[in-house]
């Protein structure tokens, strides 16, 4: 039973929304079946990178906006954690056809494979001696980039919106 | 990832939305769940605090719960943010894969609403910037002319809820805004609701009690020009 001591009014709107604007079945079935998703992918040694910066959210930082340049997050580690020296550097455009197309860099440098991870699957590019990588035709919507280095250990980000 | 079907995850059978009862959960104390209320009453059956924890150590079920009990609050928090279904879609999915990789780091359950609330808020401004980059002839501050808040007018059946949804409408944006995500979920503090809409704690008090008197005016109008103009106590010439 819920205790809802709200105005009427405010009880009547959220009755009226929820018959003309619910919850569509598909993002309830997501939502239902994110914990799989993640434990699909998971690896309890991983390190995980949170967003430190991301020019698409200017008001949140003093920053300034971006307009049109495109999209550059960055991922990092809080300092003193396991991984506080690594760095993933993204910059996300988007292709003709509409997907979209990652170009980064991950520090420390040194070779090794950047698994990009979405709802729908995974796809796995080479990150080369300098660090670099290119990704191509990568759906747009909820992402995540796993990093595996030289049997080093691996580190994945957080879920982001691209 | 296959998506399945609601009934399919809803295998317990159908949960009204509003009030999910769990009756395969045991209920726990009503005083002692260890949730903290911040000076708002919170919707605590069952125990979010204990729903949080079997989520959090895989409990399928838990989350199913959490799932249908906050569901409308991130869809509304995307769809407030005047997202189209396919970006509010992308949005919610974003926050339910970030709470299900921080679930079991959550140190205060009661956080949880304000936590997916503002996440979904972050999420939604990420999905707004992306738009603009990808049509960067288009004005930033231009009106959209299809604004995605909108529900799809043809199913509302109720003359009431007519009524009442181009009542809605035909408020600013700001109070539709804070309308929507309040009348999602009573359970997020004033606090939370001022971080999701990016406003100080202190206005969404008066915002709220002034959105809702606009609301109010507005459907006692369209009662005057729909049936009789004898006019009740509540003229509006008297303002």
């Amino acid at each position: 039973m819920i205790v809802d001591e709200r105005d009427p009014l405010l009880a009547e709107l959220a009755g009226m929304f929820e018959r003309a604007d619910p919850v569509p079945d598909h993002v309830l079935a997501a939502a239902a079946a994110a914990p799989e998703v993640i434990s699909a992918w998971r690896d309890l040694d991983a390190g995980l990178l949170e967003v430190l910066a991301d020019t698409a959210l200017p008001a949140e930082a003093a920053g300034v906006r971006s307009g049109g340049s495109p999209r550059l997050v960055t991922f990092g580690a809080g300092a003193g954690g396991p991984d506080d020296d690594c760095t993933v550097e993204v910059e996300v455009g988007v292709e003709p056809s509409g997907t979209l197309r990652l170009v980064g860099l991950v520090v420390p440098t040194g070779p090794g494979v950047l698994e990009v991870r979405h709802p729908g699957g995974a796809l796995r590019v080479p990150v080369d001696e300098l660090g670099r990588f290119r990704a191509a035709g990568v759906p747009s919507g909820p992402l995540s980039l796993a990093i595996y280095g030289n049997g080093e250990r691996t580190t994945t980000t957080d879920w982001i919106t691209v | 990832m296959n998506p399945t079907t609601r009934e399919t995850w809803l295998a317990g059978g159908a949960v009204d939305h509003r009030a999910p009862a769990a009756p395969s959960l045991p209920v726990g104390s009503s005083v002692g769940s260890g949730v903290g209320t911040s000076g708002r009453d919170r919707v605590d059956n069952p125990p979010l605090a204990e729903l949080v924890v079997r989520a959090g150590r895989g409990d399928q079920q838990a989350w199913r719960f959490l799932v249908e009990r906050y569901a409308n609050l991130v869809w509304s928090v995307a769809r407030s943010h005047r997202l189209e279904h396919a970006d509010a879609a992308d949005v919610c999915q974003t926050t339910w894969l970030r709470l299900a990789e921080h679930l079991h780091t959550l140190r205060d359950p009661s956080r949880l609403p304000g936590w997916l609330a503002t996440t979904a808020r972050r999420e939604s401004l990420r999905v707004i910037a992306g738009r603009r980059r990808e049509t960067p002839g288009e004005l930033p501050d231009e009106p959209d002319p299809d604004p995605g808040v909108g529900p799809e007018t043809t199913v509302l059946t109720e003359d009431r809820d007519k009524r009442l949804w181009a009542a809605f409408a035909s408020l600013s944006e700001r109070c539709q805004k804070l309308l929507r995500v309040l009348s999602s979920t009573p359970e997020l503090s004033y606090a939370e609701v001022g971080s999701v809409l990016g406003v100080p704690i202190g206005s969404i008090g008066p915002t709220r009690g002034r959105c809702l008197e606009a609301l109010r005016r507005r459907l006692t109008a369209a009662d005057f020009t729909g049936s009789d103009f004898g006019g009740s106590g509540h003229s509006r010439g008297t303002i």
